[in-house]
């Protein structure tokens, strides 16, 4: 059986792929050795590798670290992950390393051993080997202990109102002996406070003890936000330099170098990193009285002066003036909102806006401006509304009111248009205006007065548009023209053309004549229903003919008949009917409904052919 | 005894019922400066009943309620049923003074329009139409001698069907016209979308003109001069 190089390929893959991550895990004090004093760490190593992939990152949560005689472990925290990938020899190796790193202080000379224990990493158990930290006497010439050496300070009250702003200061210490490099890191753990940013530092030197220190300072700000005990806890991770352990010192701790111990060290110190806290500190926040707050409180607490002016001492109704109010002096400014005026009459007022003037970069101390502008209502003089500001008093632990008494505007009427008020009934009497007996309503009164008689209204708009009695009487109206034009017209032409007239006149006859014929069919009337048949002939050439043929004979006929052409069934037709009604008359015979089927018939067809 | 007493008792019932007119209970209630439930009764007569009177009071009962807006609105249409009434005018002015915009009363030619309502003008501009049509085709068709009454007829139906088309059209305008309703300054949208940019702002209780409409948003160009979209819920028509 051969497998085809693929597949080797391909199990080669699946096998590197399911290969499980190797960990290592290691435990070691760092130095091994110290002096009585100083802080060692104790660094625990996970070390995972892997050829498949860059194993995943999986947090150590807990170390169950046993005790050992006494030795304090403190402030302990995880390193970034560190993540490498080693190529060697087309074989690919990915590791990942994490650190745990707490800060050992031993409390006496001796050994101290911290034996082997169990831990969990992603649901699999290892063992954390010994570690054992050796600590020797610190000798005469030594440099001070780490923390001697450089540590942090917060100076901070010890009680704050809620509320309150104060400003406290992170000091850093630094040995003389030591170098300050820097900080990368700043923590913060003050839920009970909301903490300005660090800003610029300053530096100064200050003696504590027996050493000379210089003292990197951060001024804070911070504003209780809940009342009881609140601690306060800063962590920097500061990069400094520290004093090597062999220079030849003196009692102070000064190198004793020919070659200048202090330069020397700074050349070729050895940066390293620490994590600094400042000592525990809790600040008892206490709630603001409620007993004697005033109604214009509205959260200031600090200590304030108050200004009140306006922009200008006259003004036109309409034209807007600014009241400013400033608040001056030490306090939370960005708590302090523009206390709400009260309503004054002839005037309409609008929220302020505010700007403030700091003093310092903490912007506890400055001015604080709040613009009110008022439009002036109705002219005369017109009082602006009383001003008040209070405010909490931490020292004293006491509210202040302070207020501005009202300041009066000369205000002259606007040079716009009067906006009047409807006239009444009977404003335009005169001796009503002399006696000056109506008022005309603020608008504010009007906006209050209600309308007592409803009239009836009925919504008409474009309705009458959709309805089709619109268009039907609208069509009525042309037809209507339409028909007296066509009246006036012929009126016209009748009265204007005599042919037409006659022709008119001839179809009004033809008409009747035919009418005559039926009803002396109807009545058996001979002699008349023949005299009609002859007439209706005689009309219908002349309407054809337009010429008055009205008494023509038959002869004539016949002769006009065959010059215009007309069929020889009709002439024959009219010859015969006029023959019929010839022997009728001078042979006075009665009818029969034959002959007088017989006449109609050759009517029809004389008509027809007319 | 007994039921004449029963009878007695609800007649009486039956006039108190007549007596409670719900314009009256209106009022009374925003006599008492219950404002809120005054404008629900009021709103409940304009639904049965629309007047002049009862707009203007639900103006007024927005007004003291903070609703501009719909107090902008309510005088407006007050104004369009009793063009003419000049103590609406003066609190349209007035209210329109309280909240921030300009007074603005309406030019001559618009109360002139408004004189009569549109059928009144449309029945004018038909009946003119077709007298100045009779009066011009039918003495020519009927070779009449164009007399001094036909001249003057001829003039009149002109002058009225000149002055019946301007304001037909000075009503359509009208009928275009809407006014914010907002309680507060509303984004004009430069597409009928909330999330289309803002164009502009209209502010409560101010005019615009009604140019296009698309969903639930109308085109308006407001008396600011703004140009958008504006959400109907914030801006409601005049047409009558």
């Amino acid at each position: 059986m051969k497998f085809p190089f693929s597949s080797y390929i391909t199990l080669f893959f699946v096998t590197a792929l399911l290969a499980p991550a190797a960990v290592t895990i290691t435990a070691e004090f760092q130095p091994a050795t110290v002096m009585l004093g100083d802080i060692a760490k104790y660094v625990v190593s996970v070390k995972e590798t892997s050829e498949s992939g860059m194993p995943k990152i999986e947090r150590i949560t807990s170390l169950p670290i046993p005790q050992s005689g006494g030795l304090s472990l403190q402030n302990g925290r995880i390193e970034t992950p560190k993540q490498e990938r080693i190529t060697i020899n087309f074989r690919t190796e990915y590791a990942l390393t994490q650190n745990l790193v707490i800060e050992a202080v031993p409390p006496q000379i001796g050994n101290f051993t911290i034996p082997s224990y169990v831990f969990t990493y992603k649901g699999d158990s290892f063992t954390a080997p010994a570690a054992t930290l050796r600590t020797i006497e610190r000798p005469a010439n030594a440099p001070p202990p780490v923390d001697e050496l450089i540590f942090l300070r917060v100076d901070a009250p010890s009680q704050l109102y809620v509320g309150q702003t104060t400003s406290i200061a992170i000091k850093l210490y630094v040995h003389e002996q030591a170098r300050y490099r820097g900080y990368d890191n700043y923590e913060r753990n003050a839920d009970g406070f909301t903490v300005s940013e660090l800003t610029e530092t300053t530096e100064s030197a200050e003696r504590v003890g027996q050493y000379r220190y210089e003292v990197i300072t951060w001024p804070l700000t911070i504003t209780p936000i809940q009342s009881g005990p609140q601690d306060l806890k800063f962590e920097f991770s500061v990069v400094a330099e520290m004093p090597q352990p062999d220079a030849q010192r003196d009692r102070f701790g000064r190198s004793n170098s020919p070659f200048g111990g202090s330069m020397f060290n700074s050349l070729f110190g050895r940066s390293e990193r620490f994590n600094l806290f400042n000592d525990p500190t809790q600040i008892e926040v206490l709630p603001l009285p409620t007993v004697g707050q005033p109604d214009s409180f509205s959260g200031a607490i600090g200590d304030f002066s108050i200004s009140v002016s306006t922009d200008a001492e006259e003004s036109r109704v309409g034209e807007p003036i600014m009241l400013s109010l400033k608040v001056i002096g030490t306090g939370n400014f960005e708590r302090i909102s523009g206390p709400e005026l009260a309503e004054a009459s002839g005037w309409r007022g609008y929220e302020p806006e505010s700007a403030m003037e700091s003093s310092d970069a903490s912007e506890r101390s400055g001015v604080k401006r709040f613009d009110y502008i008022f439009i002036p209502q109705q002219a005369g003089k017109r009082m602006l509304p009383e001003v008040k500001f209070s405010f909490f008093d931490p020292d004293e632990g006491s509210y202040v009111e302070l207020s501005a008494p009202p300041l009066a505007v000369q205000v002259a009427p606007s040079l716009q248009p009067q906006f009047t008020a409807p006239p009444t009934a009977n404003s335009n009497e005169a001796a009503t205006e002399a006696l000056n007996l109506s008022r005309r309503l603020s608008p504010e009164e009007a906006l209050l007065t209600l309308d007592y008689r409803p009239a009836a209204f009925s919504p008409s708009g474009y309705a009458l548009t959709e309805q089709p009695a619109f268009y039907m009487w609208n069509a009525v109206a042309l037809l209507a023209i339409c028909i007296a034009g066509c009246t006036l017209r012929q009126r016209r032409r009748l009265a204007t053309d005599q042919d037409y007239a006659q022709q008119h006149a001839a179809r009004q006859e033809f008409k009747n004549a035919l009418a005559a014929t039926k009803t002396a069919e109807s009545q058996a009337n001979t002699t008349d229903f023949y005299r009609s048949c002859q007439e209706a002939v005689r009309l219908a050439a002349t309407l054809r003919f337009r010429e008055n043929l009205r008494a023509t004979e038959s002869d004539e006929l016949r002769r006009r008949f065959q010059s215009e052409k007309i069929s020889d069934s009709a002439i024959a037709a009219t010859r015969q009917l006029f023959e019929q009604a010839d022997a009728q008359r001078f042979s006075g015979n009665v009818s029969t409904s034959a002959d007088f089927n017989k006449a109609r018939t050759q009517l029809k067809i004389i008509l027809k052919a007319l | 005894m007994t039921r004449t007493l029963k009878l007695l008792l609800a007649l009486f019932a039956l006039t108190a019922a007549l007596d409670a007119d719900p314009f009256n209970e209106a009022v009374a209630v925003y006599e008492k400066g219950e404002y809120e439930a005054a404008a629900k009764k009021f709103e409940r007569v304009v639904a049965e009943d629309e007047t002049a009177a009862t707009r203007h009071n639900l103006a007024l009962s927005y007004f003291q309620l903070g609703q501009s807006g719909d107090a902008a609105w309510q005088i407006e249409r007050a104004l369009r049923i009793e063009p003419l009434n000049k103590e609406y005018h003066y609190k349209l002015g007035a209210l329109r003074q309280q909240i921030g915009l300009f007074e603005s009363r309406p030019n001559w030619y618009i109360l002139g329009a408004q004189l009569l309502p549109a059928k009144a003008w449309i029945l004018i501009a038909c009946a003119s139409f077709w007298l100045l049509l009779a009066a011009s085709i039918l003495p020519r068709m009927g070779g009449l001698p164009v007399e001094l009454s036909i001249k003057s007829l001829r003039v009149l139906s002109t002058l009225l069907l000149l002055l019946a088309l301007p304001a037909l059209w000075i009503h359509h305008s009208l009928n275009q016209n809407g006014v914010v309703v907002s309680n507060s300054p509303v984004d004009l949208h430069a597409a009928p979308a909330s999330a289309a940019p803002a164009s502009g702002i209209a502010r409560p209780g101010e005019r615009a003109r009604i140019i296009d409409q698309h969903h639930e948003f109308y085109k308006v160009e407001t008396e600011g001069q703004a140009n958008g979209w504006i959400s109907k819920e914030a801006f409601r028509s005049l047409e009558m």
